[in-house]
């Protein structure tokens, strides 16, 4: 089982929301048993890395994401709703699925 | 229609765990979720209401107690314990009028777009909890439902339209074209923005510190289960527990990390929902360029926001001991992101600026947090007859946009000193979205993009 780190401010909202969408379609795509997607508090994200398998970002600053020790994709599209699909090649891709 | 209403009530007085999920389960259905989906959502969220009253009940007494006997010892009157953004919206998401918000939400945004009064469609579902929120209060109040949903409205016109002033600057911040900020926290920069063109003059030059570095050393005192531990000790060394206070501390530190986790329940719930209602608005007005409202999360990347916040939390505290005619301990908010997030902006990410508009916040914080507490106990006792024990009250403090929603319920009950606040944040908009256009030009012509003249 792979796991996906998605983080916001609190780990409640934003985070959730893509979380959800991403469980829904690994779901659909009948990749449920494989990956699973958690959301995560941002002011405790360091901690998560270990233990995870991808980060998927929300909190772009000018543009980049950040550096971390697991590789890390812009989730952005999850959010706005505009290029969902390639956001979650991208995932599957990522995680060897 | 006698029928239908006892019905009605008859669903009603089965409480808001059973009578949410219905709503959301019926409102899943309209928007074409299929019905083991719809089914799933409701139920998700009827667990959430219920979990989210476990914990608030939890917290009342683990934390609850000790307070008492801190005001015992000390004699400081600190009768309403703050629980923070995600229980108090929680609870919002628990009145069952808050549904009607969502209609409303929607109505009026789906409305702005039709006749161009807005770019925005907001697809952020969780703070409609946000408008609720405020549509309790002044319902509160007045005592009138029509009232309370006028204010809710208001409130989400305003947030459409800051989104619409602002979109290139947060382009700028982020590096994300096409989305905006409708989130209500953003209306402080109304009265933050002069505040922060002052304090340029205090601070013409650039500042150079490394907030990154900052929140590397800091950043655990942020950190939900370290800052319950540590004012839970502390609350209990001043109670006289000895020893035990370090069991307080635990008590709260658990308190403070199970509430994010109930919380996102909501989200879980209403998310299959907010997503067949996008997709829904977005069909309807095919190759319109839009732009998307979201949550403000999408800037806490930024050090600067947190580190601002960290450095609140000792005048937090101690403004909350001393401050005349203040009644609620900041415990569960002290990470208070609606004021540093917005003075994020408006201060363009100086940490300096952004500290010294959130120090001098926190007054106005701890005022309307007392007079919002007794609303709010009522609430969560209404929703999940979780009242806490021993007279203690539920609080929220550094919610958002607390000075103006201080001023309207003021202005509601007749109080002058409300109307005048009211009057003077309604007039302070129009130089704020004056100025947002050449805020915008500027932040336009640094990316390289035409604006074109509207």
């Amino acid at each position: 089982m792979k796991k996906i780190i998605v983080a916001c401010g609190g780990g409640i909202a934003s985070s959730a929301t893509v979380a959800s969408k991403i469980n829904a379609r690994l779901k659909d795509a009948g990749l449920a048993n494989k990956a699973k997607c958690e959301p995560v508090d941002i002011k405790s994200l360091s901690s998560y890395f270990a233990g995870s398998d991808l980060y998927v970002s929300i909190t772009p600053v000018r543009g980049k994401v950040i550096d971390a020790p697991i590789p890390v994709i812009n989730g952005m599209p999850f959010l706005t709703g505009v290029g969902t699909d390639a956001c979650f090649k991208q995932i599957v891709e990522k995680l060897g699925l | 229609m006698e029928v239908l209403q006892t019905v009605f009530q008859a669903i009603l007085n089965l409480g808001s765990s059973v009578f949410m999920p219905l709503v959301v389960f019926l409102i899943g259905l309209v928007v074409g979720l299929k019905p083991a989906k719809a089914f799933s959502a409701g139920l998700t969220l009827g667990v959430a209401i219920v979990g989210i009253n476990l914990v608030v009940s939890y917290m009342s007494t683990s934390v609850g107690q000790p307070i008492q006997g801190f005001v015992e010892a000390t004699g400081i009157q600190l009768t309403a314990l703050d629980m923070g953004w995600s229980p108090a919206l929680s609870l919002v998401w628990s009145w069952p009028y808050v549904f009607l918000m969502f209609v409303i939400q929607i109505g009026i945004n789906v409305i702005m777009l039709l006749i161009n009064k807005t770019d925005t469609l907001n697809v952020d579902m969780w703070n409609v909890a946000n408008q609720g929120f405020t549509a309790f209060l002044i319902y509160c109040v007045t005592g009138s439902v029509v009232a309370g949903f006028v204010a809710g409205g208001i409130q989400v016109i305003l947030e459409l339209k800051n989104s619409d002033a602002t979109k290139y600057q947060i382009q700028e911040l982020t590096g994300c074209p096409g989305i905006g900020m409708p989130h209500p926290m953003f209306l402080s920069n109304i009265i933050f923005y002069p505040i922060a063109r002052l304090l340029d003059k205090v601070f013409p030059e650039e500042t150079k510190l490394d907030t990154a570095a900052m929140q590397e050393k800091i950043g655990i005192f942020g950190e939900n289960h370290v800052i319950g531990f540590i004012l839970g000790t502390v609350i209990g060394l001043v109670a006289g527990q000895g020893s035990a206070a370090l069991a307080t501390g635990v008590m709260a530190g658990t308190a403070l990390t199970l509430f994010p986790m109930v919380s996102k329940l909501f989200m879980t719930a209403l998310t299959p929902i907010s997503e067949a209602s996008q997709g829904w608005v977005q069909k309807r007005f095919p190759g319109r360029e839009m732009v998307i409202g979201l949550d403000w999360p999408i800037l806490a990347g930024n050090s600067e926001i947190w580190v601002a916040i960290i450095l609140t939390i000792p005048v937090a505290i101690g403004v909350a001991l001393v401050l005349p005619g203040n009644t609620v301990l900041p415990f569960g908010n002290l990470m208070n992101v609606c004021v540093c997030a917005a003075a994020f902006v408006s201060c363009k990410g100086d940490l300096r600026k952004m500290v010294l508009i959130s120090w001098l916040m926190v007054p106005i914080l701890c005022w309307s947090a007392s007079d919002f507490a007794p609303m709010l106990t009522q609430l969560a006792n209404e929703v999940g007859g979780t009242l806490p024990a021993n007279g203690l009250q539920l609080a929220w403090w550094g919610m958002d946009i607390a000075e103006i929603r201080w001023a309207a319920v003021e202005a509601c009950r007749g109080n002058f000193i409300g109307i005048g606040a009211l009057v003077g944040f309604f007039a302070l908009c129009f130089p704020f979205f004056k100025n947002q256009k050449n805020e915008e030009k500027a932040a336009a012509e640094r990316m390289g993009i035409e604006i074109a003249n509207k």
